[in-house]
């Protein structure tokens, strides 16, 4: 959050930004012998 | 005996700490006399009605960012939160109590003197609350 941003937010002019949670990576598929994904 | 000097005030505007620029503070609050007088009375009688106030500033206008022209010109037209206390050199307590309370930002005098003059402002704002008076908390 830059200084103005947090200023504002602080005297109540605009609500504080959410923070949205990072997306999980997705774990990798397992793949069998032939390079196939196990599904 | 025990009476102070005014120059501990703490004056806090939408949470920004302005008290090193005012020159000032006045807050006068009051409520409604509502007349009930009636039949068989012999005096005026009166209840309690609703609450209303104003808080006078004087100021010197300190143009830096995030300071408090800028948090007042920023907050034009709206009602912030204003904290007061008689002493910021102590806590909050029965004898230095807390007041709490919020304004409308309906007027500004951003320029305002003459060219000897620092640049200030008188203004009074309408309390947009009720104001708390409190023994504990903190400014």
């Amino acid at each position: 959050m830059d200084e103005r941003t947090a200023f504002l937010v602080k005297i109540g002019q605009i609500p504080a930004p959410v923070e949205t949670p990072k997306a999980k990576s997705q774990p990798k598929k397992k793949e069998d012998d032939d390079g196939h994904s196990a599904e | 005996m025990a009476i102070v000097l005014n120059n501990k005030v703490g004056v806090k505007i939408a949470t920004v700490d302005v008290s090193d620029m005012v020159t000032a503070a006045t807050l006068n609050y009051a409520f409604d006399e509502i007349e009930v007088t009636a039949m068989g009375d012999t005096a005026h009688k009166f209840v309690k009605g609703l609450q209303s106030g104003t808080l006078t500033l004087s100021f010197m206008n300190d143009v830096a960012s995030n300071d408090i022209l800028d948090t007042l010109i920023t907050s034009w037209g709206t009602t912030v939160a204003v904290k007061l206390l008689q002493d910021t050199g102590a806590a909050v307590s029965d004898t230095n109590k807390l007041y709490t309370f919020d304004i409308l930002v309906n007027n500004l005098t951003p320029i305002n003197g003459t060219p000897a003059d620092i640049s200030a402002q008188d203004v009074t704002f309408t309390i947009n609350s009720a104001v708390t008076v409190a023994d504990t908390g903190t400014f």
